[in-house]
């Protein structure tokens, strides 16, 4: 690399939720507003770039419960019928709205987002948008990155390193059904690490991840170069530093640019200010108010009234944040290459996907207009946009050091997974692991319904590792849902290693069950098998 | 931290960890006061937090937005056991200040009701461990009673390694119940400033060092140890 070089990282991730014994179930709709509001528009982005010949670099992590979701026949066919409910209230609302001074146009903006993603998702992708994103990955525009089977925070299972490698395996496994090859990188579940981990990755081929700033920086020995290079981990694996500048431009619900004014209110929605009779049916049976995803308002500040939103002025907005992010970086990147002279710095950008789209609607209007402003060179401050594989690969050679235990949680370490709210999940959680691993031990060569019962522990001791679950249960956001989410898990395994001690398998439930959790279809229990 | 946990802790160890979060308690204050003061402070803390930008809750909750919970999901009839009736204990690095440990006895080794180890007491010992040699460097002691299941335990020293045995004294005799795992706590600074290079220094204050506070050590004091019932 001859010039600065920065990562744009995105981690595109959602827990498995999937009722198919429900006609409907108000939850999936997670998927369904990541979809409408991020997935489909990236890849519009990456279309547009690319038809005017804008060349755009960027990491991609698909989580393996993403693309579990995202392959699913049934949540797809569900994803379709949302998509007509959101065109229908959208065409209601233009009615409603039709001749009002302020607000009339803004229906019009959802029809189009709609209608859009209706015919990009049924027409161009055939339900499977995942075939978009691998297009781009085999042309390297992006490259995608694996993460824990179900998004496990890892340091909290570091005494349990099988189900560390379970989590890793089964990932990989999946990532490879999917777009025909091994992941090089992981991006580790919440930034989640712990010394020794590299060590486990690397058993798999994966070559690189990312760790937090706060974790890069207390790491054994300090990193020569701060955050502007990676480090090798004493096994060899390159580690990647994210960068806290540019974490705090994007990050921050107060200062970070998504923030400003002018942006739309991801509060303020029809489904709170409109009469239930009107959009209870866009919402689901029994629900009165919730999200809609139709939001009229600007962010403005802290009080109760709100500006209308102008989506005008809001994209210009979001132009006037790429670049002053981009100037910012390289102004960093100035700063760092006055004392690293045997290479050139490096800046690491990872945020969560769904920040660009779902909650900062302007987001993939940023991501463009910073495609674009690095697209157009400038001899004298130019910056290169790489993805974190070709970096690696370019650069296998990084000073050693070993990342300290930490993640990008609240307080930068386990607490946001571990406190007064969400701790007993980690009793039913290792007990599951635990069993599971007697259970591997126990039948190491099963076939037929002993095999498939033995898959289906496995997945269900996978799901009762899930980081998000603990997250919202601390959060207070969907806690009961979540509760349900564990109990479930942790029940459906328990049932199992009964009627395994028991020898007993009772098979309309277990092909229900499988029905049900459907995800890693190649899944194989003896991941939980101790290999060391 | 919250209210809860605070609870929990013994006039003692609030006292100490007051002290340690630099907060001045006048000798005979109120527990209450303590535990107020401690919370404000947090707060204090985690309004910093959001402005060094170290969090990402925030995203996670949003995509996960919505109502939370479907009235039209099937009554829940989901059984999970509270305990599994074993003798266990883990320990769970939390920060470089607090472990989490949680632990089981099985029910057979309940003292008995007006049986001969009915005054049986049950304690958690905190081991440090020498990482070389696996031997014990120092410990203390924290009371139990059998209707516990989980404690947060304040470390004396963050970057040490810990154990955590659950143990029953009877008269002067103890008996190890169960021996956690080992675990290594992280560290909250970076150590050996000094021996930094210089170019490594520019880059880390580059790299946001100040804003993560990770130049501050916090004072080691031995005086943290807590000894239940000194042995």
């Amino acid at each position: 690399m001859k010039k600065p070089c920065l990562a744009l990282v995105l981690n595109a991730h959602l827990p498995f939720v999937r009722r198919p014994e429900y006609s409907e179930f108000f939850e999936e709709r997670w998927l369904f507003e990541a979809i409408s509001e991020t997935y489909l528009p990236l890849l519009r982005l990456f279309r547009k770039l690319e038809a005017d010949s804008v060349p755009f670099k960027l990491s991609l992590v698909i989580s393996p419960t993403l693309l579990a979701m995202l392959s699913d026949k049934l949540l797809c066919e569900r994803y379709s019928r949302y998509l007509d409910r959101q065109i229908e209230l959208a065409t209601k609302e233009r009615r409603r709205l039709d001749g009002d001074a302020v607000f009339s146009s803004l229906p019009g903006m959802y029809f189009d987002l709609y209608s859009r993603n209706k015919e990009d998702f049924e027409q161009l992708y055939g339900r499977n948008i995942l075939q978009g994103f691998d297009y781009y990955y085999k042309k390297g525009r992006i490259e995608v990155l694996t993460s824990g089977a179900t998004h496990a925070f890892l340091p909290l299972y570091q005494d349990e390193p099988q189900a560390v490698l379970a989590q890793i395996e089964t990932a990989i496994v999946a990532h490879r059904s999917v777009f025909g090859k091994n992941p090089q990188g992981f991006w580790l579940p919440q930034l989640g690490w712990y010394p020794g981990l590299g060590e486990l990755l690397e058993e798999y081929g994966i070559k690189y991840t990312i760790v937090t700033t706060r974790g890069a920086l207390l790491g054994k020995p300090t990193p020569l170069y701060g955050s502007f290079s990676p480090v090798n981990s004493p096994s060899g694996l390159a580690v990647f530093i994210r960068d806290a500048g540019a974490t705090k431009a994007v990050w921050s619900e107060t200062e970070g640019y998504p923030a400003d004014p002018v942006y739309r209110d991801f509060y303020r929605d029809i489904g709170y200010d409109l009469d239930p009779g009107y959009v209870g049916p866009y919402l689901g049976e029994g629900v009165e108010h919730s999200f809609t995803g139709f939001k009229y308002w600007a962010i403005t500040g802290k009080t109760d009234q709100k500006r209308p939103y102008e989506p005008m002025a809001a994209s210009a907005k979001a132009v006037e944040h790429a670049h002053a992010f981009l100037a910012e970086r390289k102004a960093a990147a100035r700063a760092a290459s006055f004392w690293m002279k045997e290479r050139e710095p490096l800046i690491v950008c990872p945020y969560d996907a769904e920040l660009f789209g779902h909650w900062w609607f302007e987001g993939p209007i940023f991501l463009e207009a910073l495609f674009r402003a690095a697209a157009r060179k400038n001899e004298d401050d130019d910056m290169e946009f790489v993805t974190l594989d070709e970096y690696a690969v370019e650069n296998p050679e990084n000073p050693v050091s070993e990342p300290e235990f930490s993640s990008w949680g609240e307080g930068g370490y386990a607490e946001v997974w571990l406190d007064g709210s969400n701790d007993w999940v980690h009793r039913h959680s290792h007990k599951a692991i635990e069993r599971m691993i007697e259970l591997a031990e126990r039948f190491p060569n099963e076939s037929g319904l002993r095999e498939r019962i033995l898959n289906q522990g496995a997945r269900e001791a996978l799901l009762t590792m899930s980081s998000d679950w603990p997250l919202l249960l601390r959060s207070g956001q969907s806690s009961s849902f979540a509760r349900r989410q564990i109990e479930d898990s942790v029940s459906n395994f328990t049932r199992i290693y009964e009627m395994l001690c028991a020898n007993t398998v009772d098979t309309e439930w277990l092909t229900s069950l499988e029905k049900r959790n459907n995800l890693f279809p190649d899944i194989n229990y003896r991941v939980f098998a101790r290999k060391r | 931290m919250n209210p809860e946990k605070l609870s929990l802790l013994s006039d003692k160890e609030l006292a100490l960890l007051a002290e340690r979060m630099g907060i001045f308690v006048p000798e005979g204050l109120d527990r209450l006061f303590i535990v107020e003061e401690i919370l404000s402070a947090l707060e204090e803390d985690d309004h910093e937090r959001v402005f060094s930008h170290d969090g990402t809750g925030h995203v996670e909750e949003k995509k996960l937005s919505g109502r939370g919970f479907l009235p039209t999901l099937a009554p829940d009839n989901t059984v999970i056991p509270s305990r599994y009736s074993e003798t266990m204990i883990r320990a769970l690095p939390r920060d470089p200040a607090w472990i989490y440990a949680y632990w089981d006895i099985a029910e057979q080794r309940h003292p008995p009701l007006g049986g001969e180890d009915a005054e049986a007491n049950l304690f958690l010992r905190v081991v440090e461990i020498d990482p070389q040699s696996s031997d014990r460097k120092d410990f203390f002691d924290i009371s139990i009673s059998y209707e516990d299941w989980k404690w947060y335990i304040n470390i004396p020293q963050p970057g040490a390694h810990y154990r955590v045995d659950l143990c029953q004294r009877m008269k002067a005799k103890i008996r190890v119940l169960a021996r956690s795992n080992e675990l290594k706590m992280p560290v909250y600074y970076i150590r050996n400033t000094p021996r930094i290079p210089q170019i490594t220094k520019s880059l880390l204050i580059l790299s946001g060092i100040e804003g993560l506070h990770l130049t501050e050590p916090r004072d080691e004091n031995p005086n943290r140890i807590l000894m239940a019932d000194g042995e």
